[in-house]
C-alpha cells in the first residue's frame, strides 16, 4: 500500500470524526433560547384595566327616520353608573345626510346616553361640515335619532367666508324633509379678509 | 331716465381691506352652502358702513369649491354710510373685490348739498363716485349754506 492510499485511509477515518465533533459542539456552545416570552404589560396598565370595566374602540351607529346615518366611535368607553352616563375618550362622530353633505365631529371626551338618544361632546369639540366650514367649541350636544345638535357655549368657525365667532350654534333641519341648517346666534361677528382669498 | 354722477364719501375706499360683518344670527344652509345673516346686520369696511335686516353671502366658486366671498346681497331698509354721505334703499348688492355697491328700490341719497331720490344708485367706493339713474329727483335745501 503506497503512501497515498495510506493517507486516504487515515482521512476516511479522521474527517468524519472531525465533522462529528463540529456538529456536537454547535449545540453545546450556542446561547440558550429563552422560551418564556415576556408579555408587554406595564404595572400601571394592569391596575387601570382591573379597576373598572372599559370597552376599547366602541362603535355606535344608527340611521334616522329620514335616512341620515350617524356613526359614533371612541378610543375608550367606560360604562356609567345609575346616575352617571357612560363616558368615552377621543370621541369621533360622522353624520351622513340623505340630502348629501356630511358632518365630522370630534372631541376629547364625551358621554353617550342612548336612552335619551343624546351624545354629549366636551373639550375641544371640532365640527367639519362638507361645505368647508370648521367650527370649534367647548361643548356640543348631538341627537342620535336625527340631525340635531346644539352648542350652548361660544363658538368659533372658519371657512370660505372668513372667520366668525358667535354666542351659540344649533344644527337643525328646518322643514322636516328640508335641508339641514347650521344656525349661529347670540351675536355673530364675521371677519372676511379679501386678500386671503386672492392667493 | 337721466343719470347724474356725483362724489360720494370723503375718502377713496380700498376694497382689499378686511370686511367685518356683525349680525344677530347667521344661517348656513348645508344643502347648497348658502349663508344668510339675519337681524340688524352691519357690514363695515374701512370707513364704509352698510346696515340692513338681511344679508345673503354669495361665494366665489371655482373647481376646488368656495374660495372667497364674491358679493353681499342686503335687503330690508338698507343704509349705506360712507364718510359724510348716506344712502338708503330697499336692496343693495355690494361686490367686494370691485368695491361697487348697487342700490335699488326707492333710493334716497342725502348729502350736505341736498338730497336726491331715484330708483337705482351705483356707488363706486374705490373712486368715491356715485351715479343715480331712473326717476332722479333732487331736493335742494333752500337757504342752507
Amino acid at each position: 500500500m503506497d503512501g497515498y492510499s495510506r493517507l486516504v485511509a487515515y482521512l476516511k477515518v479522521l474527517l468524519p470524526l472531525m465533522a462529528l465533533a463540529l456538529m456536537s459542539t454547535m449545540f453545546l456552545i450556542s446561547r440558550g433560547v429563552n422560551t418564556d416570552a415576556v408579555i408587554p404589560f406595564a404595572e400601571q396598565d394592569l391596575e387601570d384595566r382591573t379597576r373598572g370595566q372599559q370597552i376599547t374602540a366602541p362603535f355606535f351607529s344608527g340611521t334616522t327616520a329620514q335616512g341620515d346615518e350617524i356613526m359614533v366611535t371612541a378610543a375608550l368607553a367606560r360604562p356609567g353608573g345609575a346616575d352617571a352616563p357612560a363616558t368615552a375618550v377621543n370621541l369621533e362622530a360622522e353624520i351622513k345626510m340623505t340630502g348629501g353633505g356630511r358632518f365630522l365631529l370630534s372631541s376629547d371626551t364625551g358621554a353617550l346616553r342612548p336612552d335619551k338618544d343624546m351624545a354629549n361632546f366636551r373639550g375641544d369639540v371640532e365640527i367639519l361640515s362638507s361645505d368647508g366650514l370648521r367650527v370649534t367649541t367647548q361643548e356640543l350636544n348631538a341627537a342620535l335619532n336625527g340631525v340635531r345638535a346644539d352648542s350652548p357655549g361660544p363658538v368659533q368657525a372658519s371657512g370660505a367666508m372668513g372667520d366668525l365667532t358667535a354666542g351659540a350654534m344649533q344644527i337643525d333641519t328646518k322643514t322636516d324633509s328640508g335641508a339641514v341648517h347650521m344656525v349661529f346666534n347670540k351675536g355673530v361677528k364675521l371677519l372676511y379678509d379679501p386678500q386671503q382669498s386672492e392667493r | 331716465a337721466q343719470s347724474a354722477s356725483i362724489a360720494f364719501g370723503a375718502v377713496k375706499a380700498d376694497p382689499s381691506q378686511p370686511v367685518e360683518v356683525t349680525a344677530e344670527t347667521l344661517d348656513v344652509n348645508q344643502a347648497d352652502g348658502s349663508a344668510r345673516f339675519i337681524g340688524d346686520v352691519v357690514i363695515i369696511q374701512g370707513v364704509m358702513r352698510l346696515s340692513a335686516n338681511d344679508v345673503l353671502v354669495i361665494y366665489k366658486q371655482d373647481e376646488t369649491g368656495k374660495t372667497g366671498v364674491e358679493r353681499l346681497e342686503a335687503t330690508g331698509d338698507v343704509i349705506l354710510v360712507n364718510g359724510p354721505d348716506a344712502a338708503e334703499a330697499d336692496k343693495a348688492e355690494y361686490t367686494i373685490d370691485s368695491g361697487t355697491v348697487v342700490m335699488t328700490g326707492n333710493v334716497l341719497l342725502s348729502q350736505s348739498t341736498g338730497t336726491l331720490t331715484s330708483n337705482r344708485l351705483v356707488v363706486d367706493l374705490t373712486t368715491g363716485t356715485a351715479s343715480l339713474s331712473g326717476r332722479v329727483k333732487t331736493i335742494l335745501n333752500g337757504g342752507s349754506d
